[in-house]
């Protein structure tokens, strides 16, 4: 046998165990048709050390691996018999070290590059190339010439996160609240989401003149609450004339580290005025990557990593967020409608922690997927119902797949068109963009 | 008129598509009518849509090999300024059509057609594919058909609401459907004013249960996210088109269960990097990265020798401006000439060698297999 040893080298900031991404391993013959194919966990580190050892035949072999950014990494090479050979898989350096979890996520914005040739390009809406650049023809808007728009600079990035120690979003009052934030004043904004009270004004960790990185740390011994993942954790980003509005996952317990994990809040100078300019990832080396690849949409990589941990994610389920994580993946890769036990612990979810939205709106897609007779119906209208008096989910797919769900059920059920509407006038203010939910609240122009 | 231009009596399950190119809009700037509707946002006439939709149509009449759902139908609906012609080969034989228009009615009886057939077989393969405007609040997207804007007060009448749709398809029988939409997802205060309606969703809840024991699945690859804007290169394909062949060409194809097939999980990654990659090499701002909610993996098509996009760069890149690169491999050779940017091939699965040349004496070479999804060579070359 022969030894190679894996790595993708990267430098993520600030962790004990790196992140591990699968990487399938196939050995190939010259043509390069596949002779077997293995998948193996593999470490994302800078440091040569860190490395996945595993013992194969000599030959020749092809190694390829997508990460969580969508970035797609590949190889090939030739090992002999007895030989140790390091294969090492570089993707896009960080502009930073400290965005580098943002990196890892594909987070950060790539600068706006200049038009080297000139092909005649057509935006199937609106745009232009004006000298040597690509320009975005802005539609017209009735309300933008009505309300005209201050012309404000962006708060700096640096100075822009307030903690909403004191908020009053819960429950299902927590749409109509939201929705119907009209002001155009970011303070005035924030204090009414507030309780009336002052926010705390978070100190950036770490920033230059374009993004700022803020870290955030909440769990029990942090808070001093007796459960703290009960009461709803918001973060509201200033805009010029509007908010971004965060709602964090926390308390996130690291369940192989026995430690609640930092979350890292990312504010970024945006590229146009209507754009999103936060990020929210979870620093945590096993589950922070099921997140990032849920961003990208690669539900196949999440469900791969989530059955690979599903015993620290399902059987005492010790961090509900990432476990919701999981199920998004579970069910929207699924194929056949029979019972499967997997099914439970999405049931788990949303009974066992009702503070965590997610649970029932996916028990509720799932039934209504399933749709093999009226109890599934019945238990789908429910769960839906029940999903929309929790309130805001954690993670923008939940937001969709609520809305979904709700129009679905009120086709059958009256009351649902109401939460319908409501929950609808959130969905066209989220960003979608984003794994977690990231909101545009008040404002001059929609989002 | 009936807008199939293809059919094949096939015997159990089989594929059946519709595709949708909208480049001609008579209410907008610069269409063919007189009434314009006054509210167009920037949307103006298209050149790409018609040759997307015509490109999409005949690769999957000519190539589409789905050794267990063969094609059996396909509608082609087209507006463009030109003549509404498409041709193809069928067989050995070139075969010429007239197309449909892609105005709201004939679209409403392809699609119910479309969704009758679907609903023969849950074996069916149902695919779908639109290029055209497309305009969007949140998570609502309205399709924009040739007429859109011909009724002052009812302008999304020339529009279908696409999420609702596909919603809505869930019922069909057919439990595999994938839907490509190539257009963009700009914000559009015709939707904030009316509440998100976005169109008729064609097909209509029934409350029908599932009987068939599957979940029906169906991604969705979009052009691009909400927010941002597809582009194309004027009267070609566009880019996200180009993207989607490339992929079903081989790109997004995988040997793990025997055969190389195209499936759509592996399509994701494929055409994630390529419109990327055109989007850099165009020089665009916007990294179109087409996201699902739903990634389930359907078989699509067999490929006997998937064709691969290579990208060869020196490192550091300014060495390409003084390098002749060159790749070699069975029964394959070619060669460029220095540019500044990087060398962008379509080779077959196998194994290469690619060279840099710079000066006498001084050469780089490396031998690579190249195999789906891409391969990126980079030739370090002494500074």
């Amino acid at each position: 046998m022969s030894t190679l040893r894996l790595r993708i080298d990267q430098y993520i900031d600030d962790l004990r165990d790196p992140p591990e991404v699968y990487a399938t391993i196939y050995a190939v013959d010259e043509t390069g048709a596949r002779k077997n194919t293995r998948q193996e966990l593999i470490p994302v580190s800078n440091r040569p050390e860190t490395v996945k050892t595993i013992e194969v035949a000599a030959g020749h072999y092809y190694v390829e691996t997508v990460l969580p950014s969508g970035e797609f990494l590949s190889d090939d090479f030739s090992i002999k018999l007895g030989e140790t050979r390091d294969i090492v898989l570089r993707p896009t350096e960080s502009p930073h070290e400290w965005l580098s979890w943002q990196q890892f996520a594909g987070n950060v914005q790539t600068p706006e590059p200049s038009v080297k040739r000139g092909p005649e390009l057509e935006a199937l809406r609106g745009a232009t190339v004006v000298d040597g650049r690509f320009r975005r023809s802005r539609p017209r808007r009735t309300t933008e010439k009505t309300l005209h728009l201050p012309v404000s600079k962006e708060p700096e990035v640096e100075n822009t996160v307030r903690w909403l120690t004191t908020t009053n979003i819960t429950g299902p009052m927590s749409w109509r609240l939201l929705a119907e934030r009209n002001s155009t004043n970011p303070r005035k904004l924030i204090a009414e989401l507030n309780s009336g009270n002052s926010p705390k004004q978070l100190p950036a960790s770490v920033f230059d003149s374009q993004h700022a990185v803020y870290r955030i740390l909440i769990g029990h011994d942090a808070a001093g609450a007796d459960d703290p993942g009960r009461e709803p954790v918001y973060l509201a980003v200033e805009r010029r004339s509007s908010i971004e509005l965060l709602r964090l996952p926390v308390p996130w317990f690291m369940v192989r580290d026995g430690h609640w994990a930092e979350i890292e809040v990312a504010v970024q100078d945006p590229q146009e005025p209507t754009s999103f300019c936060s990020s929210v990832i979870v620093r945590d080396n096993a589950f922070g990557v099921l997140v990032g690849y849920l961003s990208s949409g690669s539900l196949p990589a999440v469900r791969q990593l989530a059955e690979t941990a599903k015993e620290l994610l399902y059987y005492k389920i010790e961090n509900p967020f990432a476990a919701v994580a999981g199920a998004y993946s579970l069910i929207g890769t699924a194929q056949q409608t029979a019972d499967e036990s997997w099914h439970e612990w999405v049931s788990n979810l949303m009974h066992k922690f009702p503070h965590v939205p997610d649970g029932a709106i996916q028990w509720g897609q799932l039934k209504m997927r399933m749709r093999r007779n009226s109890a599934d119906v019945a238990e789908a209208q429910e769960a839906f119902m029940q999903a929309y008096a929790r309130g805001i989910p954690f993670y923008s797919l939940g937001v969709r797949w609520l809305l979904e769900g709700l129009e679905w059920v009120a086709q059958d059920v009256p009351a649902a068109k109401d939460a319908a509407d409501e929950v609808r006038a959130i969905a066209y203010r989220v960003n979608y963009r984003q794994p977690f939910t990231i909101l545009r609240v008040g404002g001059a122009t929609d989002v | 008129m009936n807008s199939q231009v293809f059919r094949k009596r096939i015997n159990g399950p089989a594929t059946h598509a519709i595709v949708i190119g909208v480049g001609h809009y008579a209410h907008l700037p610069g269409g063919k009518s007189k009434k314009k509707f006054l509210n167009a946002g920037g949307m103006t006439q298209l050149r790409s849509p018609p040759q997307s939709a015509k490109a999409i149509a005949r690769w999957l009449i000519e190539e589409y090999k789905h050794p267990q759902k063969p094609l059996a139908s396909l509608s082609l609906l087209i507006s463009g300024s030109g003549k509404p012609g498409f041709t193809f080969n069928n067989g050995a034989k070139e075969t010429s059509v007239e197309t449909s228009q892609a105005i709201y009615r004939e679209v409403e009886t392809s699609i119910r057609d479309w969704h009758a057939l679907g609903n023969q077989n849950s074996e069916h393969l149902l695919l779908f594919f639109f290029c055209g405007h497309g305009i969007a609040k949140g998570p609502e997207l309205a399709l924009l058909l040739s007429d859109f804007g011909a009724v002052d007060n009812a302008p999304l009448d020339g529009a279908f609401d696409f999420r609702r749709l596909r919603q809505n398809m869930d019922e069909c029988a057919a439990r595999e459907q994938c839907y490509f939409v190539d257009a963009c997802r700009v914000g559009s205060e015709l939707l904030i004013s009316n509440d998100g309606y976005s169109g008729n969703p064609i097909i209509q809840r029934q409350g029908l249960t599932n009987t068939t024991g599957r979940f029906r699945q169906a991604p969705v690859f979009y052009s691009t996210l909400a927010g941002a804007e597809a582009y194309a290169e004027a009267n070609n394909p566009s880019l996200y088109t180009l993207a989607l062949l490339e992929a079903l060409s081989g790109a997004g194809a995988g040997d793990e269960d025997g055969p190389w097939r195209v499936r759509t999980n592996l399509m994701h990654d494929a055409i994630g990097f390529l419109v990327k990659d055109a989007s850099q090499r165009l020089g665009l701002s916007q990294l179109q990265i087409p996201p699902s909610d739903d990634l389930s993996s359907i078989d699509l098509n067999v490929i006997s020798t998937p064709q691969v996009p290579v990208i060869v760069s020196c490192q550091p890149v300014d060495a390409n401006e003084k390098a002749t690169l060159r790749c070699e491999g069975p029964g394959y050779q070619s060669s460029r000439k220095p540019n500044k940017d990087p060398w962008r091939l379509r080779l077959a699965t196998n194994t290469y060698a690619f060279h840099a040349e710079l000066a006498e004496n001084q050469s780089v070479s490396r031998e690579l297999l190249v195999r789906p999804a891409f391969r990126r060579v980079s030739l370090e070359v002494k500074s």
